[in-house]
């Protein structure tokens, strides 16, 4: 028998996916949604609607709105998604929209490739989406981001089962805390859910900000950031595996072996052909999409 | 009389606390506890500290927020200034731990033999990605069964 040293630890299996595939939210008025996000996505992209669904498909993403008279969005969460929009063209999307009424916010958030203020707008029915300046024409999703309750089973899911790897974090160095100090928080347009202002007993009740802790996570080209939530938010029940907003993940891996993966992990999925559906230990919607059944 | 049972935990600083975690896990084998602070319902996400669990032995850290200097570049052993942790590990491991940090990477100083009457064989001196000192060594009398500690009998 061999010696346990003399045991090859294989590598652990993991689903390993490779890019966010899509983005599943909810809308009130389909027509009005495409009206919104036309201008932002350009051209170069394939629209389809039918009366339940709009989608939009350009390479291997696609955002999908499903109608909802009462849709579910997360507008003071720091739950949004980040499109990209070729940087020429930034400018005039952002006046265009703000010209037919809607909100525009220049935010900057913690990231290194999100350091300098971008255009924050809200969809008719209350999406948050982000216009990252980007000289890639072909991605259409460059990051989503999720409120997460605990960064343990967070990233025991996402790290873990996933195989998911750590891009950037925020809030775990000195550093992150240093830099806040030194800028005037009356000048500094960091979005609201990078920050938070529970005192501690040291501060002697002044308000001071500091980073909200977060972690981004790589998936090939794409990047889904998990925020700690700053306040606690009322969840659709736990049984519930399909819902919105949802984030969907590439794999390469089969609908076999992804769940045989998922099999050895106390998460809960609900299956449909080559589709995965299950949450987040903090609730969040996700959907695995396999290549092929 | 205070009936202390033994020390129970460390806590340090650390100007990236992932990032030492880590080291403690790849370089002495820790196991990762949990994130204090680093959820939402205990203080709406508090500055995270990990916990990691290295033996019996619990260490948490925090980030270093006034930017003290832990220790000089290129000191590896905590002198009288300093403080480190030390560990022993058995006889028989000793040389393999040493490879182990060669393979890491990590800069050493030792092994020094200690003193032929006195209960440490060896040690090894070197200090984390923070600057944290540590010590591993083997005990010569790591074969001596110990008497178990007996609180609130004395």
């Amino acid at each position: 028998m061999a010696s346990p040293a003399a045991v090859v630890q294989a590598e652990p299996t993991r689903i390993a996916p490779d890019l966010i595939a899509g983005i599943v939210l909810e809308a009130a008025d389909l027509s009005a949604t495409r009206a919104f996000y036309e201008p932002i996505i350009g051209r170069n992209s394939t629209w389809s609607e039918n009366a339940q669904e709009l989608t939009c498909r350009r390479g291997p993403q696609h955002i999908r709105f499903m109608q909802r008279s009462q849709p579910r969005t997360m507008g003071e969460h720091a739950q949004h998604f980040g499109l990209r929009v070729t940087a020429s063209r930034v400018g005039g999307v952002v006046e265009e929209l703000a010209a037919q009424g809607f909100d525009r916010l220049e935010w900057r958030e913690d990231h290194p490739d999100e350091r300098s203020p971008s255009a924050y707008l809200t969809d008719p029915s209350g999406n948050r989406v982000q216009l990252v300046a980007s000289s890639v024409a072909a991605g259409l999703i460059h990051h989503a981001a999720f409120e997460i309750n605990n960064f343990d089973y967070a990233e025991y899911f996402y790290l873990s089962a996933l195989g998911a790897a750590v891009d950037y974090y925020h809030g775990w160095r000195a550093e992150d805390y240093r830099v806040d100090s030194e800028t005037d928080d009356t000048s500094d347009a960091c979005a609201p859910w990078t920050r938070r202002d529970r005192g501690s007993y040291r501060d002697q009740g002044q308000r001071i900000l500091r980073p909200n802790a977060q972690v981004y996570l790589r998936f090939g080209p794409t990047l889904l950031g998990l925020f700690i939530a700053t306040s606690a938010r009322q969840q659709p029940p736990e049984e519930m595996m399909r819902g919105t907003p949802r984030v969907v993940l590439r794999t390469n891996r089969t609908p076999r072996e992804v769940a045989e993966i998922l099999d050895g992990f106390p998460f809960r999925y609900e299956r449909g052909g080559w589709r995965f559906f299950l949450r987040d230990p903090s609730g969040n919607f996700i959907e695995l999409e396999c290549q092929g059944p | 009389m205070a009936e202390v049972e033994s020390i129970s935990h460390s806590g340090l600083r650390a100007d990236d606390v992932r990032q030492v975690e880590e080291f403690w896990q790849s370089v002495l084998g820790a196991a990762h506890m949990h994130v204090s602070s680093g959820n939402a319902y205990l203080g709406h996400g508090g500055t995270p500290h990990p916990c990691a669990l290295l033996g019996d032995y619990l260490f948490v850290v925090f980030p270093e927020l006034k930017g003290a200097t832990l220790s000089a570049d290129g000191q590896l052993r905590g002198g009288p200034e300093s403080y480190r942790h030390a560990f022993s590990v058995p006889r028989a491991r000793f040389e393999a731990f040493l490879a182990h940090l060669k393979e890491e990477h990590v800069p050493f100083e030792g092994p020094v033999e200690h003193p032929h009457r006195g209960p440490l064989g060896e040690s090894v001196y070197f200090k984390d990605s923070a600057g944290h000192f540590f010590e591993v060594c083997w005990r010569r009398d790591e074969d001596v069964e110990y008497s178990a500690v007996m609180v609130g009998e004395a």
